[in-house]
């Protein structure tokens, strides 16, 4: 027959089982924090890249232009200054040329 | 005594380039020569070996093409968006269907007997990819650049010369004008139905940006037994109804002036509210010679 194990050891085991578990939740937390921390920097390289000529700015100035959706200007914009009237020798502006 | 000025002749009109400094002109009417080489090989409808007919003939597919076609398309989707589809770039087999399928001096004289008409396939189904340098046209549609090509090359003529030469420049392709800097009291313009038989018509002076004209009372033609023009309405693929003769536009480029003016012609009786709400200079021309202007186009001396 076995002896039975004394009181000491089962509360040393308790110790330990609770130790792993503490060492676990800290672990995971660091690995939460060791993650985002590369997410953050990951999206900090792809918004300064956004700056230049690729990342979130592709859509609009290096990407595809899908005219078939939502794509549309600002429309047509007058000259600076108004035409005048003038008397001074000319060149043409004609149609159908 | 006039201007420093120099013309030659290209992508089947008559160029002109003028500075306000001698010292200038030679290099100013390289500039030209050169700019408008490039969009002939390009950009022309008429050339079986331009980068163009090379997009159209590959219509469904993507396409690699140059800067210089990948910014004219461009050009040419944000006009057809900012004239709510008035001038689209692909009424090309519009066009070619109503007969104006070869160089205008070769399409005079010819007088088929059948017409047919074909509305454009619509610029909305044209997808440009700018960072690979690729344009993809609807399968059998073809794009006509030429309302806004010549505009977008004296634009680029003009900016071109003024950064090279300090010089004030005015560019003239075909009577589509650009200004890059002007001397006092601005460059002056005569407004003409047709720039090879000058028609009475005001001189204005403009200072910046751009002028052009749209006229239906040149490069007409016959075709099943009816009289056609050049300017055709996307949505039918008939030449526009005849409101106005000739629309003249002044805007902040001449790419703008021209798309102004060209869909201006297509609207009909709406245009002069329409340039009105946009804050553009014009003067529009009805069959009869009567003259409607809107509030920024100087009124004419009597």
């Amino acid at each position: 027959m076995a002896p039975a194990r004394p009181p000491a050891s089962r509360e040393l085991q308790r110790r330990r089982i609770a130790l792993v578990t503490r060492g676990l939740a800290v672990a995971s937390v660091v690995a939460t924090a060791i993650f985002g921390i590369a997410a953050a920097h990951t999206g900090k390289v792809s918004s300064g890249a956004s700056s230049g000529d690729t990342g979130a700015t592709e859509s609009e100035d290096g990407g595809v232009l899908s005219s078939d959706d939502d794509f549309s200007s600002p429309g047509l914009t007058p000259s600076q200054s108004a035409p005048s009237q003038s008397f001074a020798p000319p060149v043409t502006s004609s149609g159908g040329s | 005594m006039g201007a420093p000025s120099a013309s030659f002749q290209g992508i089947g009109v008559t160029n002109r380039i003028v500075v306000d400094s001698a010292g200038a002109l030679g290099e100013a009417l390289e500039i030209a020569r050169e700019e408008v080489d490039a969009l002939d090989r390009a950009c022309s409808r008429f050339r079986d070996d331009s980068e163009l007919a090379a997009l159209n003939r590959a219509s469904g597919s993507d396409v690699q093409v140059g800067p210089l076609l990948l910014a004219v398309v461009e050009a040419a989707l944000r006009v057809a968006s900012a004239t709510r589809g008035l001038v689209d770039p692909t009424v090309g087999p519009a066009l070619g269907a109503l007969g104006y399928d070869r160089d205008f001096r070769l399409v005079a004289g010819t007088t088929p007997s059948t017409l047919r008409l074909v509305p454009a396939a619509g610029w909305r189904r044209v997808h440009v990819d700018r960072r690979r340098g690729t344009v993809r046209i609807p399968a059998g549609a073809a794009l006509d650049l030429g309302a806004t090509a010549k505009a977008f090359s004296a634009d680029r003529i003009a900016a071109r010369v003024r950064a090279a030469t300090g010089a004030n420049v005015l560019a003239s392709l075909g009577g589509d004008v650009a200004v890059g800097g002007a001397p006092h009291g601005g460059w002056p313009v005569a407004v003409t139905d047709d720039h090879r038989r000058l028609s009475p018509g005001p001189t204005v002076a403009i200072a910046d940006g751009g002028l052009a004209t749209s006229s239906t009372a040149v490069r007409r033609w016959r075709a099943g037994g009816l009289e056609l023009h050049h300017i055709v309405d996307p949505a039918t693929g008939r030449p526009a109804e005849e409101h106005w003769r000739t629309v003249t536009v002044a805007a902040s480029t001449c790419v703008d002036a021209n798309a102004a003016a060209t869909a201006a012609i297509v609207m009909g009786a709406a245009a002069p509210e329409w340039l009105e709400g946009m804050g553009l200079a014009a003067r529009l021309v009805r069959p009869d010679g009567s003259v409607a202007r809107t509030s920024g186009w100087p009124a004419e001396a009597s």
